[in-house]
């Protein structure tokens, strides 16, 4: 891509103040997203993939300032979104929109579907026939039929549900749509449907995603680029086939390791990663993956790493990606 | 590994809420150290089936209606009274849900409440249970296991809880564990510990599992034999691996086409997705439940639906007449 990219993050934080006590005092803040850096090309699909807690879904609604961000900058399409007044901010939004994990909870459910896939319409002044018009045209792009448009969201199932939330997602025309693990909540079979039906329409209509998920998997198969979170940051950012070929950060290692496949056997016994993720609250010193890393020494408990640039697109936040790598990742444990 | 009479037999297990039939006639048995997973999608009666297995299945709301469950050394379960019912579920059958707060008292210590089947079915102590309680967190690896006795379960992470689970449901030492979606709450490093867990656990104790799960990526990784359902029938059942490697039946076929991975569809870039959805078990189709999603589906599978056709002496069979007649 030589023109400047649909999508810069820089720098990007989302702190929350914890307070506790009968005064409320504050006694600490939790780093959800802390310092974060994108970018994203007009048609592409950047995956964000991590554990609960990592800050994922966080950082997905900071991107569209659904969540306001405590330091950083977000440009999109060329214009920083933090510096737009309320009316500028709102004509951006028309095209950046998001898809959510449960379609039951994020469609109102005394809405006809016809109303929850205008609304966008009626928000932004469209007219009566426009938005009708408009309506139809979405159904059909995510494969429902025009008479659905009458109809509640409980007389639907969940696929068709997640295709409703889809083509509310549509409505306006966004180059970029945020999937927050649009394909969890649905059965097996389902997933797929909805999978094929979101490649197609990125095809179709030039979408550029920001995939929030976690699974390994799918994102390998969906996305372009890979960026892996861990307690706020990116430890590893990578174009997908690199990252699941060679992982760099001992995370994304343990991640794909941990990752049950159909035709591997046996990848939880050779699952190295122990213990759970530490408290945001109080995140370890140096490196934060370092409780947990059969690599760490001392370097690591004392230095936090920067997310280091090590060539074909590929950064991991890691001092000793390049040892582990040249030893295939036999290098003898550290003592923890 | 597996070796000897069945653990647990179920033979033609029928269950009814009302009009519908969510478990209709489902067969398999499970032996010493072996893992059975039961793989389906909602709907699918994998569920009931567990529920009714452990006689669990709320009165109001439905029965077994027909079939046996044998369980090693108590007979048929469907003939015990409630009393020796509540006997089998805890000391010889151990249960592990999706969601394990579903299964703790919030209002009780973590180690009391794995002490209690002790009390109750083996006639320990107070004291004595909670030593053993201790014992059983130290060996489901939950770290520093005399204060984690001593917390409630708000104070544990997701993944200790569910340990704390499983070291209640091993507590007396069962012959079989039952376990629905055990793994299905937790993130992929934390899964990934509790299935290697549980294989340690079988390698250790020789306890039969039966494991309910919709992830057929689960089951490649851990099951011996797998039982493929569908709208409240078994459509495939055998060997794991030969199930996953040559599945016979189009739902177990759509269902693999379905898991994504790299280069899944070639150029197209696209999943072998099933067409539909899975059928209400209200308004089943005629003949073959599959039949209406199938790309195989001809004129018998609209008239009949097939039995479970059995194929060579290993416990492989499918219900599918296309692949009765190919073979």
């Amino acid at each position: 891509m030589t023109t400047a990219p649909l999508l810069e993050v820089e720098g990007l934080q989302v702190h929350y103040p914890v307070h506790r006590g009968p005064l409320q005092r504050r006694v600490g803040t939790v780093r959800a997203v802390d310092g974060v850096d994108l970018t994203l090309a007009r048609g592409e699909t950047l995956a964000l993939v991590g554990e609960s807690g990592c800050g994922k879904s966080t950082l997905g609604r900071a991107v569209l300032r659904l969540e306001e961000p405590t330091a950083g900058r977000v440009a999109f399409e060329g214009r920083d979104l933090g510096a737009l007044g309320k009316a500028e901010l709102r004509d951006a939004r028309r095209r950046m929109r998001m898809i959510f994990q449960d379609p039951q909870a994020s469609l109102n459910p005394r809405f006809r579907v016809e109303d929850i896939v205008g609304e966008a319409y009626d928000i932004h002044g469209l007219s009566r026939q426009e938005r009708a018009a408009g309506v139809r045209e979405l159904l059909a792009l995510v494969g429902l039929s025009p008479e659905h448009a009458r109809r509640f969201p409980h007389e639907f199932s969940g696929g068709q549900r997640q295709r409703i939330g889809i083509a509310r997602a549509l409505a306006l025309h966004p180059s970029f749509v945020v999937c927050d693990e649009p394909v969890s909540a649905l059965d097996v079979s389902v997933q797929a449907q909805v999978v094929n039906l979101l490649l197609e329409l990125q095809e179709k209509l030039g979408l550029a995603y920001l995939f929030i998920s976690h699974d390994l998997h799918l994102v390998e198969f969906f996305a372009d680029r890979v960026a892996v979170m861990y307690l706020g940051r990116i430890v590893e950012t990578a174009p997908a086939k690199a990252l699941y070929r060679r992982p760099r950060h001992p995370y994304t290692r343990a991640l794909l390791a941990a990752s049950p496949s159909l035709d591997g056997e046996g990848h939880h016994r050779r699952a190295p990663l122990q213990g759970e993720l530490p408290s945001p609250l109080a995140p370890p010193p140096g490196c934060t993956f370092h409780p947990r890393c059969p690599f760490a020494v001392d370097r690591c408990r004392a230095e936090a790493p920067p997310l280091r640039d090590l060539g074909d697109g590929v950064a991991a936040r890691c001092w000793r990606a390049e040892e582990i790598e040249a030893t295939g990742g036999l290098l003898a444990p550290a003592h923890a | 590994m597996s070796d000897g009479a069945p653990v647990l037999a179920v033979e033609g297990l029928r269950t009814s809420f009302g009009a519908v039939r969510a478990v209709d006639g489902v067969s398999f048995s499970v032996r010493r150290g072996e893992t059975l997973c039961i793989v389906g999608e909602s709907g699918s009666g994998k569920s009931a089936t567990a529920l009714s297995i452990m006689g669990l299945i709320p009165r109001a709301a439905g029965k077994v209606v027909d079939g046996t469950v044998r369980l090693a050394g108590r007979g048929d379960l469907r003939r015990l009274d409630d009393t020796s019912m509540a006997e089998v579920r805890g000391r010889d059958i151990g249960m592990v849900f999706q969601e394990p707060m579903s299964a703790l008292n919030p209002v009780f210590r973590i180690g009391s409440q794995i002490g209690e089947p002790l009390r109750v079915h083996r006639g320990l102590s107070r004291r004595e249970a909670h030593e053993r309680a201790v014992e059983l967190l130290a060996m489901v690896g939950v770290p520093s296991p005399a204060q984690r006795a001593l917390d409630y379960p708000h104070q544990l992470s997701g993944g200790m809880r569910q340990r704390a689970v499983i070291a209640m449901a091993i507590a007396c030492e069962p012959a079989l564990i039952l376990a629905d979606e055990p793994t299905t709450a937790l993130d992929v490093t934390i899964q990934a510990q509790i299935l290697a867990l549980f294989e340690d656990l079988q390698d250790r104790l020789g306890v039969a599992m039966v494991f309910i799960t919709h992830d057929l990526r689960v089951v490649a990784e851990i099951a011996d034999q797998v039982c493929v359902m569908y709208a409240g029938v078994v459509v495939e059942q055998g060997a794991a691996r030969d199930v996953l490697r040559n599945p016979l039946h189009p739902y177990t076929q759509g269902l693999l086409g379905c898991v994504p991975r790299a280069g899944a569809g070639g150029t197209s870039r696209r999943l072998n997705a099933i067409p539909g959805t899975v059928p209400s078990l209200a308004a089943l189709p005629q003949g073959c439940r599959f039949r209406s999603r199938c790309p195989h589906a001809f004129a018998r599978c609209a008239e009949e639906e097939p039995p479970l056709l059995h194929q060579g002496g290993d416990g492989r069979a499918f219900r599918c007449w296309l692949t009765e007649a190919a073979a």
